[in-house]
């Protein structure tokens, strides 16, 4: 009686599993098509020599729209849609497998690491889509077979490494997460509109002659992504986002290239900003090139400086963000600035920073990092990185190191790519808050106890990149686009231009004193190995003891010659 | 009150200009602000101390084009939309002496002009065109009055051969003003993704072809020329093509494909429907034939017939592809003689210096005749009267005449033996744009003494018995390097582009190739055959053609193997794919051509993939 009873439960929870699957997938063809190849892969794939332990397929159904303006003209309009499949294999077991790093073999690294471009056809069409999954799953298990042989004998000829975690972490991976079909009513993007509003917004780029480049765009995104793995995960999600652009370049006689620019992201194009409000920043963005051209250039400096909000966050992002991706505390090319460094203090004790890709929007900013699970099926965690000025955790995907063996679910890929960790939204806190006005005081006290007449205020920033090896100085380089000079004796503050911020980032880190009570958020894609992700970083202003600037490299070319034909609009 | 009267007409005046402007036609409005731009630049863009530039020419390709691809009945993308770019050509100098045909690696020079359009506003808004016209030729100007200056010293730190100190940069070309009316269709995109579905859907039944693929690319549209030697010209460019690639393994690896290109001028020229379904499942049977078809494993040295496909492929690649053959291309100036490992990939082996002497078969002449619209009923896509650089090709131009070389295709760009244009520099897409080449427009191939077909294959049979071979070669179909599909082995468009390098001389793989029994003339289909440099030699052992004529259109791609780069990039840069490479070009061949003697080896492959693991889950 006991046994029937146990053996009855198990056709219960047999009938209930097979129950829960069949009504996640019923609602989407494609799920089952893709659960069903890989099953059947597997089956076959499992009795070769070398087989397959794990397997996963990646399905991004993108649809996208775009519009570009120049000075007022439409350059471009159109909407697309595709389905990108991507497929990995492992071969080996999750100690040792064919992702594991070949010492010496940097060319094989970079080329291993080069996308795979497989487009699915975007109906649900059996056999077009499990013709293309057998093929690609055939080419991906080649590979993977093949650089697996590598592996076993690159390990066997060199030094044991210094970090000697697997290759594939151990997760309780099985995850059912559906969500729903976006209503395509709710997602709309009035093609016709925007371009008109583009129009608008960049002719008024048109106002200042030495403007001779002008750029508006728009791009809105409607993506459902497919995860399987042979692990049980079947993640369906949804993820859309608009971003609009408006950017205009003027050259200063000296034939520097000064570029400014506005950026807007929101879930929805109906959450941008309206009309007025975009079209009084561009005016006043104008305004500011102009003022830009006829600004000072800067000397090498070294000395104090407040970072604003955004270039706070863009700088956060590139100095740290990318030295705490785990994977790079693994690598024996990397620098691993922060490897040894858990437990320490690296920012004052008031700082803390954290990332959530769970979070959607702060202070009524949408956020570009949100996610609920990541690019190799993993829950995406908020991670305190630094809690209270002490380094405790990095950003995890299923690529383990020493003492981190789990994935904290950032784990992130651009379609076609491998994932990586990666980052998701920065977050940036302090306890100790302090007004603009206060900051301002000490970076003058500060400029002051150093013996100089001036700090710096950076407003705005570009972008940067980091150099995270060990072959070559392990730096970074910020490019700044709006540089104030605040001078200790109460003159009025000063626009200068040419200067980009460097240093090496525990230098850089150990300067970081205060943090504002100001909040302001960067929203961006961020590009590496794994391609582009969508990311932002939210930062209150913060105030440095000592930063390092250098003239920033230029354009040797003349402004333009001739005068911008065309008429001057009112 | 006479003021007050002038006063009025130049306000009436100026509001009949501003009108003009903004509500002429659109080709009104494109070319006044081409002219006008041009005409201020001519006058007044100058750097101190530099040259002036002395001719400016400016393209505009205003393009509309749809892209559907579709696989196994089901679209994979499918796309429609304008396109309207701008390429500026500024020269530094004089005819004599201009930055250009000169390499210099910091300037990028001729590899890179070109390549580069800029986008135009969509709308006819003449301020808009305007503006993109001036940003561009004033980075052009800079750029060339520099270049300039680093090509003179250049040239004087070199010894240049008194031949290439007396090369002039640039040819004279009448003026013309020639606009010809648009060419319009309709692109029905349902209709051409519903039968996008059909044909692909045709493969469905097939498992042993492991992978297959349609496109479908129309492209309409105007393609103006101004320059500043007062030449005006607009022309229409169209083009419909569809093509069908598949691909398999041999039981032993080898890599198999097949295809069936269309290459038209509108949509309507196009067979219809059910002629396509027809060709494409032929198409899907040959493939799984060769799939069992014995590998050939012989070296043979003997007669070979080519017929219908592989004519055309055999002539258009080994005499006007890859800036080889009938082409000239000028030999570059290089800054850096590091630089010059570039110029054997860029520069192909044109027979220029051979103007004059024999190197086809008596029997043989070739004309281009690129005004000529049509061959017996069939259009040809390498029909144009007008070329890119704004020049008026003859109606006719021995290439060459019974074997003995005449000319050969050039552009505006000086070479030895040539004393001006004649009008060849083509119109090629690239990808997702345009640009231009030195290329054939339509190639007339004629023979004296043709026999009629049936003679062919007994004349072969007699010469291979008369060599005392065991059998005779036919080619009937050879890979076309228009249009491929992708797989893993080749998917790395690196190695195509070594491969690129390899191929001069060569000709593609066969996909139809038969041994022929010399004792009943029964062939059997080979695989594994690749066929031996076919040298100027070679093709002067063409002994017999037939003299039934017909007219084979496909894109020839120039530029040794960098187009596959350029191929490869597109497919990561998430710019649009037209999935269309090539100058459009028409071949009025023979349809069968007997050469006296050549090699056919087996295939030497540097890689071999292995079989799937898993079977196809098509077709079963």
């Amino acid at each position: 009686m006991h046994k029937k009873l146990k053996f009855m439960f198990v056709i219960f929870i047999s009938l209930f599993a097979a129950a829960s699957s069949s009504l996640l997938t019923a609602q989407d063809k494609l799920l089952d098509l893709l659960t069903d190849e890989m099953n059947r892969e597997m089956s076959v794939l499992k009795s070769q020599e070398n087989p397959p332990y794990y397997m996963c397929y990646r399905v991004d159904d993108v649809r996208r729209a775009s519009v570009n303006a120049s000075f007022g003209n439409i350059t471009n309009s159109d909407e697309s849609h595709k389905r990108y499949l991507t497929a990995m294999l492992r071969v080996g077991s999750n100690t040792l497998d064919n992702t594991h790093e070949i010492r010496g073999d940097q060319f094989g690294e970079i080329f291993g690491r080069m996308p795979q471009n497989n487009l699915l056809p975007i109906e649900d069409d059996e056999d077009a889509i499990r013709q293309l999954i057998w093929s690609v799953t055939n080419d991906e298990y080649r590979t993977a077979a093949d650089k697996f042989a590598k592996v076993k004998a690159n390990v066997a000829v060199k030094v044991t490494a210094e970090d000697t975690s697997a290759d594939f972490s151990v997760e309780n991976a099985k995850v059912e997460y559906y969500e729903k079909p976006l209503n395509p009513r709710d997602y709309t993007f009035d093609r016709i509109l925007w371009e008109d509003k583009l129009k608008k917004y960049s002719k008024i780029l048109l106002k200042e002659k030495d403007i001779y480049r002008g750029d508006a765009s728009v791009n809105f995104s409607v993506e459902r992504k497919y995860f399987i793995s042979t692990e049980g995960a079947q993640i369906v999600q949804n993820r859309f986002g608009v971003r609009l652009y408006v950017s205009a370049t003027i050259k200063a006689n000296d034939g520097m290239e000064l570029p400014l620019y506005l950026s807007y992201f929101a879930y929805k194009p109906e959450n941008l900003p309206k009309d007025e409000q975009v079209i009084k920043e561009v005016t006043e963005m104008v305004a500011k090139l102009k003022a830009m051209q006829n600004a000072p250039v800067v000397d090498p400096y070294t000395g104090p400086a407040i970072l604003s909000g955004k270039a706070a966050g863009v700088f956060f992002h590139e100095i740290f963000g990318h030295r705490i991706e785990g994977h790079r505390q693994k690598s024996e090319d990397e620098g691993q600035t922060f490897k040894k460094k858990v437990g320490e203090m690296v920012l004052p004790p008031a700082m803390s920073i954290i990332f959530d890709p769970l979070v959607k929007s702060m202070n009524d900013v949408d956020l570009n990092g949100f996610y609920v699970y990541d690019d190799e099926g993993m829950k995406g965690m908020k991670v305190a990185v630094i809690e209270n000025g002490i380094l405790k955790n990095f950003l995890m995907s299923r690529s383990p190191i020493d003492k981190f063996p789990k994935s904290n679910g950032h784990g992130r890929a651009q379609s076609g790519y491998k994932p990586v960790c990666r980052q998701s939204n920065l977050i940036l806190e302090t306890t100790t808050p302090l007004t603009r006005e206060h900051l301002r005081q000490k970076l003058i006290d500060e400029c002051k106890a150093q013996g100089i007449p001036y700090g710096y205020l950076f407003d705005d920033i570009t972008g940067g990149f980091t150099i995270t090896g060990r072959t070559i100085p392990n730096s970074f380089n910020v490019m700044p686009t709006e540089v104030h000079r605040i001078y200790v004796d109460g003159r009025p503050d000063e626009l200068v231009r040419g200067v980009d911020l460097v240093g090496t980032p525990l230098a850089m880190f150990s300067q970081i004193a205060d943090a504002g009570n100001d909040f302001e958020v960067f929203n961006g894609t961020c590009g590496a190995e794994s391609g582009g992700v969508p990311v932002s970083a939210s930062s209150p202003s913060i105030f440095v003891k000592r930063i390092e600037m250098q003239k920033k490299s230029k354009s040797q070319d003349r402004p333009p010659i001739l005068p911008r034909p065309g008429s001057i609009p009112e | 009150m006479k003021k007050k009267i002038i006063s009025i007409v130049i306000a009436l005046f100026l509001t009949l200009t501003l009108a003009y402007s903004q509500q002429g036609t659109s080709r009104d409005i494109i070319f006044k602000a081409m002219k006008d731009e041009l005409a201020r630049n001519m006058s007044n863009l100058a750097l101190e101390n530099l040259k002036k530039s002395f001719f400016i020419s400016y393209n505009i390709h205003d393009f509309k084009v749809m892209s559907i691809k579709a696989s196994l009945g089901a679209i994979v993308e499918s796309d429609e939309k304008p396109y309207r770019e701008l390429w500026s050509r500024i020269i530094v100098g004089d005819y004599g002496r201009t930055q250009e045909n000169f390499f210099d690696p910091e300037s990028g020079g001729d590899f890179v002009s070109g390549f580069v359009n800029d986008r135009l506003p969509l709308e006819d808004d003449y301020d808009g065109i305007r503006r993109v016209i001036w940003k561009s030729t004033d980075e052009m100007y800079k750029r060339a009055a520099e270049t300039y200056e680093k090509k003179i010293s250049a040239i004087n730190q070199q010894k240049l051969s008194a031949e290439d100190s007396a090369l002039a940069d640039l040819f004279n070309a009448p003026v013309v003003n020639k606009k010809l009316p648009s060419v319009k269709f309709d692109f029905n995109k349902a209709k051409w993704e519903l039968a996008a579905k059909e044909l692909s859907a045709i493969f469905d039944k097939y498992s042993d072809i492991y992978k297959s693929e349609i496109t479908i690319t129309f492209i309409q549209g105007d393609e103006f020329v101004v320059n500043s030697e007062e030449t005006e010209t607009v022309y229409p460019f169209t083009l419909a093509a569809v093509q069908v690639n598949a691909y398999t393994q041999a039981d032993d690896g080898e890599p198999l494909f097949d295809q069936v290109l269309y290459y038209e001028i509108t949509p309507d020229d196009l067979p219809k429907l059910e002629v396509m379904k027809t060709d494409v499942k032929k198409m899907a049977d040959n493939l799984t034939a060769l799939r069992k078809a014995p590998s050939f494993t012989d070296s043979y040295t003997g007669p070979v017939l080519f017929e219908e496909q592989a004519v055309g492929e055999m002539f258009s690649q080994r005499l006007f592809s890859e800036n080889e053959g009938l082409i000239v291309v000028r030999k570059l100036l290089y800054s850096d003689p590091k630089m010059l490992m570039f110029a054997s990939q860029m520069i192909g082996k044109p027979l220029d210096d051979k103007i004059g002497k024999k190197i086809l078969s008596d029997n043989l002449t070739i004309k281009s005749t690129p005004s000529k619209a049509d061959f017996e009923g069939k259009k040809l896509i390498g029909s144009y009267l007008i070329d890119m650089e704004g020049v008026v090709p003859p109606n006719e131009l021995i290439l060459v005449e019974n074997g003995n070389l005449n000319t050969i295709l050039n552009s505006r760009i000086p070479t030895p033996k040539l004393n001006a244009s004649n009008g060849s520099k083509r119109i090629q897409i690239q990808g997702s744009t345009v640009s231009s080449d030195i290329g054939p427009g339509v190639i007339d191939f004629t023979f004296t003494d043709a026999v009629k077909r049936d003679e062919l294959k007994k004349k072969l049979i007699d010469k291979a018995k008369e060599e005392g071979l065991d059998y005779a070669i036919i080619v009937r179909k050879l890979k076309s390097p228009a249009s491929s599909i992708k797989t893993k082995m080749d998917e790395s468009s690196i190695l195509s582009f070594a491969s690129g390098m390899q191929k001069k001389g060569n000709v593609s793989k066969p996909i139809a190739i038969y041994k022929v029994s010399l004792t009943d003339g029964k062939e059997e289909l080979l695989r594994s055959a690749e066929l031996g440099g076919i040298s100027l030699s070679t093709l002067k052992k063409i002994t017999a053609a037939s003299d039934k004529k017909f007219a084979y259109n496909t894109m020839l791609s120039q530029g040794g193997g960098i187009s596959s780069l350029f191929s490869f990039a597109f497919a990561f840069s998430g710019r649009d794919n037209w999935n269309l490479i090539g100058i459009p070009s028409s071949f009025i061949i023979p349809d069968a051509v007997l050469i006296e003697e050549m090699d056919v080896q087996k295939e030497k492959r540097m890689i071999t993939g292995k079989l799937p693991v898993v079977e196809n889950p098509v077709g079963k």
